[in-house]
């Protein structure tokens, strides 16, 4: 049976889109006297209720977006990228002005968060990183911002630059200890943070054993 | 304390060509970009296909973005777009001139979609014109607020509440059930 194939009216005249957006927007009825009755519109809403509950549910079924998806999109992007513009690849933007906090303007205030904090975050996430023995507390880059422990920070409003001296253990393979600090490191600053960091630059300094 | 950078931020920083901040936009938006081409679309794949398109589409257009509407309307207005380009190509399956054949066996997609409850209600959404599922997706799927579909659409709010009754009246008339 198509029950509403017939016309856009009930025959007790009663327009059916009134109804249909009735039922949709969980509205009053205009004419509740009537409507509780007359006999074509109980039908109709009879009919309408259960259909538009299944559009409720649909709209309620958990949809899993695929699971490449965000890396199909930023690997295209990365291309775009390079075929573009080399140079402004994020690993070789430097930043050129120094600040000591990181700042984010909000709607109902601003924020800032401290380098000592983004520093601690990263000191944290590389240290717990396997292959990772120390940070290189000796040594210091000046010409980048302040270094404490073997890592610098540098913020230029909310991008963070930092750079990490590691101390790896022998016989891990360097590319993938780094790339483990990378990735780890990027994730808690930006979980913890909420800022995004655009350039993690490490420099192994030494090799440990036993 | 947690702190979450807000839209705002991570579009500013994307704006300024940073790819890992434009990630999380990515994250923070896919499912609900995807939800709408899988609507609006009816298949994964078309839907998968809108999506990755949209979000390409933002990074290279985000220097235009002028933060006047939310980050996530200015997403629904080119996704909604790109679903509608894709409706509006003619689908190769069907194409009389390309000569190749639909294969007649239930693959893995069809067997899905015996099982789907609500197989009749996607048909019907599928019957509306592009013009009638937009809204309609975008109201009673995305949650949207006439004045935000109208955002999306490019229509005023009075427009959408027409053609958003409309595509309501032909999904009932259109539901066998």
């Amino acid at each position: 049976m198509k029950p509403f194939q017939e016309g856009e009216h009930l025959p007790c005249g009663v327009e059916l889109v009134g109804l249909v957006n009735q039922v949709a927007e969980d509205l009053r009825p205009p004419d509740p006297e009537h409507q509780s009755s007359c006999e074509h519109c109980r039908r109709a809403l009879a009919e309408l209720e259960p259909m538009w509950g299944q559009v409720r549910e649909l709209a309620r079924q958990e949809v899993i977006p695929p699971s490449a998806l965000v890396a199909t999109v930023m690997q295209a992007i990365r291309a775009e990228r390079t075929r573009v513009s080399p140079e402004e690849l994020p690993l070789r933007e430097i930043v050129p002005r120094l600040v000591e906090h990181a700042l984010l303007l909000g709607e109902r205030g601003s924020l800032r968060i401290g380098d000592s904090v983004i520093a601690q975050v990263i000191v944290r996430e590389a240290l717990a990183t396997p292959g990772v023995v120390a940070l290189d507390a000796g040594a210091a880059s000046p010409r980048f911002g302040k270094s404490s422990h073997g890592v610098t920070v540098s913020m230029r409003e909310s991008r963070v630059s930092a750079q990490l001296l590691l101390v790896v253990e022998i016989g891990w393979p360097i590319p993938g200890v780094v790339r483990d600090v990378r990735e780890r490191v990027g994730q808690a600053v930006r979980t913890i943070t909420g800022l995004a960091a655009v350039a993690i630059d490490m420099t192994v300094t030494d090799v440990r054993g036993e | 304390m947690v702190l979450v950078a807000d839209d705002v931020h991570l579009v500013r920083a994307a704006q300024a060509s940073d790819a890992v901040a434009f990630e999380e936009l990515v994250r923070r938006h896919e499912l609900r970009i995807y939800r709408l081409a899988l609507r609006m679309l009816g298949n994964e794949s078309d839907a998968q296909d809108a999506a990755q398109e949209t979000f390409l589409q933002a990074w290279r257009a985000l220097a235009s973005f002028r933060a006047e509407s939310a980050f996530s309307t200015w997403l629904y207005r080119i996704a909604t777009n790109c679903c509608l380009a894709t409706l509006s190509r003619p689908r190769p399956d069907t194409d009389p001139l390309s000569g190749r054949e639909m294969d007649p066996r239930p693959g893995p997609d069809s067997i899905t979609v015996e099982r789907d409850r609500f197989r009749s209600l996607k048909v019907a959404i599928g019957r509306l014109t592009p013009e009638q599922r937009a809204p309609l997706v975008l109201r009673e799927f995305e949650g949207l607020a006439y004045e935000e579909i109208g955002e999306v659409l490019g229509l005023s709010a009075g427009a959408v509440k027409g053609r958003l009754h409309r595509a309501r009246l032909e999904l009932v008339k259109g539901a066998v059930p």
